[in-house]
């Protein structure tokens, strides 16, 4: 026997619905994958990331201009920086690709989601078509960050550093964690960039002023 | 009382202690309450209330996932019911009493914004619960849905708390009780303690109290038994005076031996209390270890007789004679083991052996062992024989008597001495007591200075004859004895019943008596404050008062000595100290001393040549009693023991040895004896030099006159016939004496310049002859100093020949007072020349001696006109010194060779000392000499 043909013994039993089954076999796959990512990154980072990543997607869905941040095609671009692991980039890549759940996966606000990698801080290939938002897969020097900070603030991206103490340093958003985790903002930088998140993330987000 | 007041304060101390410690801990537990417990509960409890919170948003944004159909209202609304039934329980409570949503509608898919902001339960509560505003997130998508706010109750946190804070609060009172009971085990303990502390101390003081009752009764027994035995004694002594019956005279001795038994045990057991009060301290002074073994066997050596024992005393040569520590004691012991052997033993022998142990420094060690052949002792018994009050066997006390004291108190007193007494015994073949001590070396011119100088018994009656005594004593019986013993001795007697009746008299006449016997124990006015009375007194400052009393438990010498007396005496009187004591205070008046003395001059001259006699013993006459019948020894030394020292030899062979070792001043000699009879033993006597001045007496029951006569042949100088009658024994003995002494004193006499009482070139000649050989038996120097008065004949041409004698007189006395040492002679060698001889002096040693007399000749300023070395008169001084050899049997090398320094210095200009650098040679040329002074 399988995983598969066990975990679907196991729903069977629970009496689910087969698309309940394609849902969570979906969750599995990203849980494995981020498990992977996780591996390759230190203890801590990997808890991090995994948490980052979801959250990423939450603050892109509360951008009100991110309608006006799709590209031509249609997709809704997404760049992840690392600073010197490639693979690491690529695999949650391929994570924020098929993120999401049963017909919200791979898109966001239906939107559908390209992901593309890369470790110029300075992000010069994407001044034409630039993303809706940059996240971070590596924590970068202070120089890197100033430079891609300047680079999604100046374009009223979101940036989004999973790395405690970025948002400190003038990274946009990033999270905190406490008895919640919880959307950590840089009221400076939104400020400068003029992004504008609804008003309910504004609430229930912690505040670096 | 300040000590209760002091516990007090402290009780208090521990109270506020107490105090202060539950202040403490209240303090500690209300701050640990509010500042630390209580918050972290309340955090703990809202997150906890988060935690629930955001567990049940998961429902809710399931609920409001965006789909394909509008959300339904009721749908929401039951979960929002569902989640406000959940129930804690702990309080069976629900956990959350309010819930509210707002939602975002751009995300949301509802009928219209606003339909689904429900709300449920009590919104509004104020501090009664905690509020969580918990972000809904699409599952799916990861979109912002809204925010829930949660209102949970608080119950569980209140309840909670409040039941924390009471066990604190019940914790915390346990804490105090158990602080409280402690407190009072603490206090009672303290009084229990203070309780204790004042019983030990009350106990202490009855100790001490009971103790120094004991001391007193003890002093109270010891005065009360002492005053009857002192009548006895003295009564016994005066009627032993009498002419009794030799069987009288027997009964009157035993009669004093037995009252000198009581007198030993009341000794005993005063000797215990002292030990036991650490009390006793011992002496330290030289003595002659031969003398102390002597007076075992002289007071023991009877009892050993009698029981048909031999009692060998044997001190190995190697042991030092002299040593200093405390004979008496030491004697004590001895006599203690040696007695005891004598008492167990029924034949054989007993024996005191003495040898040297060990020596360090001037300390030597000597073992003591006294052994027997008498009944022994078992293993079991040994045990038990150092214990007080205890005898080995209680049927040893019917039979031999005894208190058990005596080897307590021998034990007691080696251990004072650094020994330990200890013990070997077979029971039926003897026991061997044994013990070392540690004494200081003693040379034998400190034990000279330690004798005391005066004349014997015999003369000390004579010299005391008519001094005038107050007799201070409250009971008439012992003023009669004390007063008859005086008067017998020719003293003149007055009494007085109290120290206020002596105060008076002396007061009224204070140059009426000579001297004060004073009991210390009166009525009205005891003795040490009549002493301070009377030493208050300048005209009885130096009048000679000397204690007695019957209490020698206590300190009372030193007691005697701050009051102002001069000496003290114990009763019961020993005869014998009392006139040694009397003679040494005693104010004598002139005419006692001139008429004893030929004349004043003679005994000025005799006074100052016997001070100038190297050895010269002051001890009193001894007689030696040779008899093989222990009754006649007992008789003879009954009636001889009170005036003279007496030692006794039932054989031949001890008493040629005793004779040779103690000098004797007279002999008794039994005719009869079983190893060699009287005649040949005292043809011996008079063969040995050592022994041929001495007086022998016959006794023995024979009354022929062949017998008398052959024994004045062979050199006796009388005879006594038994029985014995103790006056003409006394009588005669007391002539032979006397008229030795005068013998001795023309003897004396015939050795000593008669111009400066110093010794003559006789007593030079012969003084040197023994000294020479005494250096080459010892291997030790002898010096000579020759000296001869600078222009002597010019000085007598000057100031005529009375001043020249008296010229002479002075530097013999500067020379005689200059040479402090007992054995150094000075001696008038003729004319104006002395010599000084100077046994064991080095030439260094002598050197020094010289220039010291040179000194003190011109210091004395001598008026001297006619002299060339200046207006005093000089002397000029030659010194020599030898170590003489085996091989020079001539001491007058010597004497040539300090002659020739003598000449020396007076060829080189005179007052100068001349000696020779080298101080060991026997060759005496090519000699060279130096000028030490001037």
């Amino acid at each position: 026997m399988t995983a598969n043909s066990c975990i679907q013994d196991v729903f069977k039993r629970l009496g689910h619905s087969p698309d309940f089954q394609a849902t969570y076999r979906t969750l599995l796959v990203v849980l494995g994958l981020l498990l992977a990512v996780g591996s390759a990154l230190g203890n801590e980072e990997k808890q991090r990331a995994q948490i980052g990543l979801r959250l990423f997607r939450t603050m892109l869905a509360a951008d009100q201009d991110l309608d006006r941040k799709i590209a031509a095609d249609g997709a809704l671009d997404i760049v992840l920086l690392y600073r010197d692991n490639r693979q690491l980039a690529e695999e949650f890549a391929d994570a924020l690709r098929i993120s999401g759940r049963s017909g919200q996966q791979g898109l966001l606000k239906n939107y559908p989601i390209r992901v593309t990698i890369t470790n110029d801080p300075e992000l010069a290939a994407y001044n034409e078509r630039v993303p809706a938002g940059i996240y971070l897969v590596q924590s970068l020097s202070n120089a890197a960050l100033v430079r891609v900070i300047r680079y999604a603030t100046a374009r009223r991206r979101i940036l989004f550093s999973p790395f405690a103490g970025d948002v400190e340093k003038g990274v946009l958003t990033g999270f905190i964690i406490g008895v919640r985790v919880l959307p950590y903002l840089n009221q400076y930088t939104l400020e400068k960039s003029g992004i504008q998140f609804k008003s309910l993330l504004l609430r229930v987000a912690k505040i670096y002023e | 009382m300040n000590k209760p007041r002091q516990f007090t304060r402290t009780l208090l101390q521990i109270t506020l202690s107490f105090v202060v410690l539950g202040l403490a801990v209240m303090a500690v537990t209300a701050v640990y309450w509010t500042a630390i417990l209580q918050p972290r509960l309340y955090l703990e409890a809202e997150v906890n209330a988060n935690l629930q919170a955001q567990s049940q948003a998961v429902l809710l944004a399931e609920v409001l996932q965006p789909r394909d159909q509008p959300t339904i209202v009721h749908e929401v609304s039951a979960v929002m019911d569902k989640i406000l039934l959940i129930t804690n329980p702990a309080t069976k409570q629900p956990f959350f009493t309010g819930l509210a949503l707002e939602l975002d509608y751009q995300t949301v898919f509802a009928t219209a914004d606003g339909t689904l902001d429900l709300k449920r339960g009590n919104n509004h509560c104020q501090d009664a619960c905690f509020v969580a505003e918990v972000p809904l997130y699409a599952p799916l998508s990861d979109e912002l849905l809204g925010i829930a706010r949660f209102q949970a109750s608080d119950l569980f946190f209140q309840t909670l708390q409040q039941d924390i804070r009471r066990t604190l609060i019940v914790e915390l009172l346990l804490i105090l009780i158990l602080l409280l009971l402690v407190w009072r085990w603490v206090l009672s303990l303290g009084r229990r303690l203070q309780d204790e502390v004042l019983e030990r101390r009350r106990a202490e003081a009855e100790a001490q109290e009971a103790n120094q009752a004991k001391s007193q009764f003890l002093a109270n027994m010891s005065h009360e038994i002492r005053t009857p035995i002192n009548a006895i004694q003295g009564l016994l002594h005066l009627l032993r005076q009498e002419n009794v019956t030799p069987r009288l005279q027997q009964q009157l001795q035993k009669m004093d031996d037995a009252a000198h038994s009581l007198l030993v045990i009341i000794n005993d057991i005063l000797d215990f209390s002292k030990i036991e009060a650490g009390r006793l301290t011992l002496e330290n002074i030289p003595f002659d270890l031969n003398a102390a073994l002597e007076r075992v066997r002289s007071v023991v050596g009877f009892r050993a007789i009698e029981k048909g024992l031999a009692l060998t005393i044997h001190l190995d040569e190697q042991t030092p004679r002299h040593v200093r520590g405390d004979p008496y004691r030491l004697g004590q012991i001895l006599l203690n083991l040696v007695g005891n052997a004598i008492k167990f033993t029924e034949r054989g022998e007993v024996r005191l052996e003495v040898e040297q142990a060990g020596q360090e420094g001037d300390r030597v060690v000597l073992r003591f062992v006294v052994q027997d052949t008498g009944i022994g002792i078992s293993s079991e018994d040994q045990r038990r024989l150092f214990q007080t009050f205890t005898q080995a066997d209680a049927s040893i006390t019917r039979r031999y008597g005894g208190t058990g004291l005596g080897l307590v108190i021998s034990q007691r007193l080696v251990r004072m001495m650094g020994g330990q007494l200890e013990l070997e015994s077979q029971p039926g073949t003897g026991s061997r007591f044994f013990f070392t001590t540690v004494f200081e070396l003693a040379q034998a011119s400190d034990l000279e200075s330690q004798r005391i100088a005066g004349p014997d018994a015999c003369n000390k009656h004579e010299v005391l004859r008519g001094a005038r005594v107050l007799l201070v004593e409250d009971q008439h019986i012992n003023q009669e004895v004390t007063g008859e013993i005086l008067s017998q001795a020719g003293l003149q007697v007055w009494t007085a019943d109290n120290g206020l009746e002596a105060v008076q008299k002396l007061s009224a006449n204070p140059a009426a008596f000579d001297l004060v016997l004073m009991d210390l124990q009166m009525p009205v006015l005891d003795g040490y404050n009549a002493t301070r009375r009377l030493r208050a007194d300048p005209r009885l400052a130096d009048l000679p008062i000397i204690a007695m009393t019957a209490n020698a438990l206590t300190d009372e010498r030193e007691r005697c000595l701050e009051a102002g007396m001069n000496d003290y005496l114990t009763k019961p009187l020993d005869v014998g100290k009392l006139f040694d004591l009397l003679h040494r205070w005693m104010r004598l008046p002139p005419a006692a001393s001139a008429s004893e003395q030929p004349s004043d001059e003679t005994a000025a001259t005799l006074a100052h040549a016997e001070s100038q006699q190297p050895v010269v013993p002051q001890t009193p006459n001894t007689v030696l009693v040779i008899d093989d019948q222990i009754d006649n020894i007992e008789v003879l030394d009954s009636i001889l023991a009170d005036d003279y020292r007496v030692l006794f030899a039932t054989n031949a062979t001890d008493a040629l040895r005793l004779s040779q070792e103690q000098h004797p001043d007279l002999i008794l000699l039994d005719v009869v004896m079983p190893d060699m009879d009287g005649y040949e033993l005292c043809t011996r006597l008079r063969q040995n030099p050592a022994t041929r001045d001495i007086p022998v007496i016959f006794v023995t029951t024979r009354d022929q006159d062949d017998d008398e006569a052959i024994g004045l042949r062979r050199g006796a100088v009388d005879y006594l016939t038994k029985p014995l009658n103790p006056v003409i024994v006394r009588l005669r003995v007391k002539s032979h004496l006397e008229l030795k002494r005068y013998r001795d004193y023309l003897a004396e006499q015939s050795k000593t310049d008669g111009l400066t009482g110093i010794a003559n070139r006789r007593r030079f000649d012969e003084y040197l002859e023994s000294q020479w050989q005494y250096a080459i038996r010892t291997g030790t120097p002898l010096s000579l100093i020759m000296i001869d008065v600078d222009h002597f004949k010019a000085y007598n041409d000057l100031y005529g020949h009375v001043a020249g004698d008296d010229c002479l007189k002075t530097i013999a006395q500067i020379l005689a007072d200059a040479l402090p040492r007992r054995t150094d002679l000075v001696a008038r060698y003729g004319g104006e020349e002395f010599a000084c001889l100077l046994p064991a002096a080095d030439h260094s040693g002598a050197l020094l001696a010289a220039k010291r007399l040179h000194e003190q000749v011109a210091a004395r300023q001598l008026q001297h006109a006619h002299s060339s070395t200046g207006p005093f008169v000089t002397i000029s001084v030659g010194v020599a010194s030898l170590y003489p050899g085996r091989h020079e049997n001539d001491a007058g090398i010597l004497v040539e060779l300090a002659d020739r320094r003598l000449y020396h210095a007076k060829q080189t200009g005179r007052n100068r000392v001349v000696g020779e650098s080298a101080e060991k040679f026997t060759v005496i040329d090519g000699e060279s000499s130096y000028s030490t002074s001037q």
